[in-house]
Order: C-alpha cells, then sequence, then structure tokens
C-alpha cells in the first residue's frame, strides 16, 4: 500500500490543502483531506485481484527493467524492499477490504 | 506541458502532477498522447526545480527522445514565457509553426482533440478547446438572481491545449513580460497582444482538469471504463 501526499481542493471543506492519496496497487481507494479530516472511500475490490494477479506476473520482466535501468540504485534498495514486501501487501489489501465493507465513495 | 502547480514547497506532498493514475504518474498520461500526435515535435515540459527528479522519472519511461524537462517561473505565466523561450530558435528557424500550451493537470485529453486543436490553429493562427454551457445564472450586487443579460448560447468553458501561431505568442508573451501584463490563460495574453482571431473546437468532458480530490477518482474511472493505457513513443 503506498501512500502519496499532495494538494488538492476538497470538496467538503473547498480548501486547497494537503491530502493523503491511499493507493491500493494501481488503484486510488482512499482520500483523506488533512485539513477538515473528510474521508473519501472508493471499492476497488472488484479491479484489484484481476490488477494484482497481473502485477505479480509482470513482476520478474519489471524488476529485469528496473535492474537495466538503474543496476546501482536497484542493488542498494531490492534487499530492504524485498523484507518489506510482505508487510506492505498485507495492508494493501487490509485495506481494499475495509473500504469494501464500507461500501462508501 | 506545464506542470507548475501550487501550494506549499515544504514537506512530502509532491505536485498533483505526479500523481499516480493507473499506474502512470498524471502528467504522464497526456505528454504520451502529445507524442503521438503526427505534426507535433519537440515536447517542453514545464516544472518546478524540485519537481525536476519526478519529471525525469516520468519522461524515463518510454519518452526520452521527445521531451525537454525545464525548470518553470513563479507564475503560470511566466512558466509558459520560459517554454517558449526553449522553442526561440526553432521559432525564428521556421521549424515550430505552431505551440500548443497544455495542462499537465488533464491527463485525459484525446489524441483527436489535440489534433483537432492543432489543425485549427495551424489555419486560423489561434485555437482553444471549449464546451459551450448553458446552466448559468447571473447574480446582482445585492446576491440575487438577475435576468440574463449574457446569451447562454455565447458562453464558453475553455479547456487546453491551447494553440496559437508560434511566432506571434512568443512576441506577445515578451511584450506580457515587459508590460507586466499578467492573463488568465494563454488565450487571454494572445487577446491583448496579437490580431489573432482565436478559434474553438468542441472540447471534451473528459478532458477535465484535476482540481479536486474526487477529480482524481473521476479519472481513474474513466480510465477504467474507456480502459485506456498511455501510449509511449
Amino acid at each position: 500500500m503506498a501512500v502519496q501526499e499532495s494538494n488538492l481542493r476538497c470538496t467538503v471543506c473547498d480548501r486547497e490543502a494537503e491530502h493523503e492519496v491511499v493507493y491500493a496497487g494501481r488503484f486510488v481507494t482512499q482520500i483523506v483531506c488533512t485539513h477538515c479530516g473528510a474521508v473519501t472511500r472508493l471499492d476497488v475490490s472488484e479491479d484489484y485481484l484481476p490488477d494484482l494477479r497481473d502485477r505479480v506476473a509482470t513482476k520478474p520482466r519489471r524488476l529485469a527493467s528496473v535492474f537495466r535501468d538503474h543496476p546501482l540504485s536497484s542493488t542498494t534498495s531490492l534487499p530492504g524492499r524485498m523484507l518489506s514486501k510482505p508487510l506492505r501487501m498485507a495492508e494493501e489489501v487490509l485495506t481494499v477490504h475495509r473500504n469494501r465493507r464500507r461500501g462508501e465513495r | 506541458m506545464l506542470a507548475g502547480g501550487t501550494g506549499s514547497r515544504l514537506g512530502a506532498e509532491i505536485n498533483k502532477a505526479f500523481l499516480p493514475l493507473a499506474g502512470r504518474a498524471i502528467a504522464g498520461w497526456s505528454l504520451a498522447t502529445m507524442a503521438s500526435v503526427e505534426g507535433i515535435g519537440p515536447l517542453v515540459f514545464v516544472v518546478r526545480p524540485e519537481d525536476r527528479a519526478h519529471a525525469e522519472a516520468v519522461v524515463e519511461r518510454g519518452l526520452r527522445r521527445r521531451v525537454e524537462v525545464i525548470s518553470g517561473g513563479a507564475t503560470r505565466q511566466e512558466s509558459e514565457l520560459m517554454a517558449l523561450r526553449r522553442l526561440a530558435d526553432r521559432i525564428d528557424a521556421g521549424t515550430v509553426h505552431t505551440v500548443l500550451i497544455h495542462d499537465a493537470a488533464r491527463p485525459l485529453v484525446s489524441h483527436g482533440l489535440i489534433a483537432a486543436v492543432l489543425h485549427a490553429a495551424m489555419e486560423s493562427g489561434g485555437a482553444v478547446p471549449a464546451i459551450p454551457v448553458h446552466d448559468v445564472a447571473v447574480a446582482d450586487a445585492d446576491g440575487f438572481l438577475a435576468p440574463t443579460a449574457v446569451d447562454a448560447d455565447e458562453l464558453l468553458r475553455v479547456q487546453t491545449p491551447q494553440g496559437f501561431r508560434a511566432d506571434a505568442i512568443l512576441d506577445a508573451y515578451e511584450a506580457a513580460a515587459r508590460d507586466a501584463f499578467v492573463g488568465t490563460d494563454t488565450q487571454s495574453c494572445a487577446e491583448q497582444y496579437t490580431d489573432i482571431a482565436t478559434t474553438w473546437v468542441r472540447g471534451e468532458e473528459t478532458n477535465f482538469k484535476i482540481t479536486y480530490a474526487q477529480d482524481l477518482l473521476l479519472a481513474q474511472d474513466v480510465v477504467a471504463a474507456e480502459r485506456l493505457s498511455p501510449r509511449w513513443g
């Protein structure tokens, strides 16, 4: 699960403020306005599993591409990323499941 | 392509133009579409200095040969001027005849719309995409609805890319800089400093600008519904 922060305008407080954008794989599944706390959740469970299968299937090719383009940085960062991968995947699946249960948008 | 952005330059937040949308940075979508349109040559990607690493990463993914990343100015207009100056030699040499200026925060501009604006701008000297608006009302100074003084058929919601004859728009922006004139968009500067009669082509509802948080979700839905994928090369 990845979280990016960016300035967007909030539809609730209508302020341009930092928002936390939560991704599950390629999909935005949650956006939080850090000014007013408004949370928008999206159920992406239907698209998430096929996308996950695709990501797993293409991982070797994508890894090879990254190594080819950035051999030094990949070598130093890969061990840490491999160790943290199970936890990141678990957080991702949990987020998708949680937003599916709430069924909010 | 403008990705100047606003907001704090401190903290971990990134320019929204670099937020992922269905696996690609928002800016990457329209860059790739632009690159696929016949007749479009050099692509100048204007970013804040602190966003250069993000921009280079976007360009790395299949657009290395086509895109020139430059740092922008303090305002949108300054950024546009920097982009035009980057092209100035090629404009003077006649290898760049028309320029299109586009917001990186409009990721879903279509190949067809870009081509239509380019064609119209080459014919008339200036063209913008726009959508007629009809559901408008006028409020008076006291906050009450007033009889509509404007013919609703004349109102347009303007989008980007906006296209203009390159030499004319470069001269316009240089003049605007000398005069400290600040326009609202490219067309406003063209209107002030050129004699170009700007035409318009029908825009697209999916060519919206990602401004609100929910716009990101809407863009994600459009990508999924239209089964879009970035066109690289």
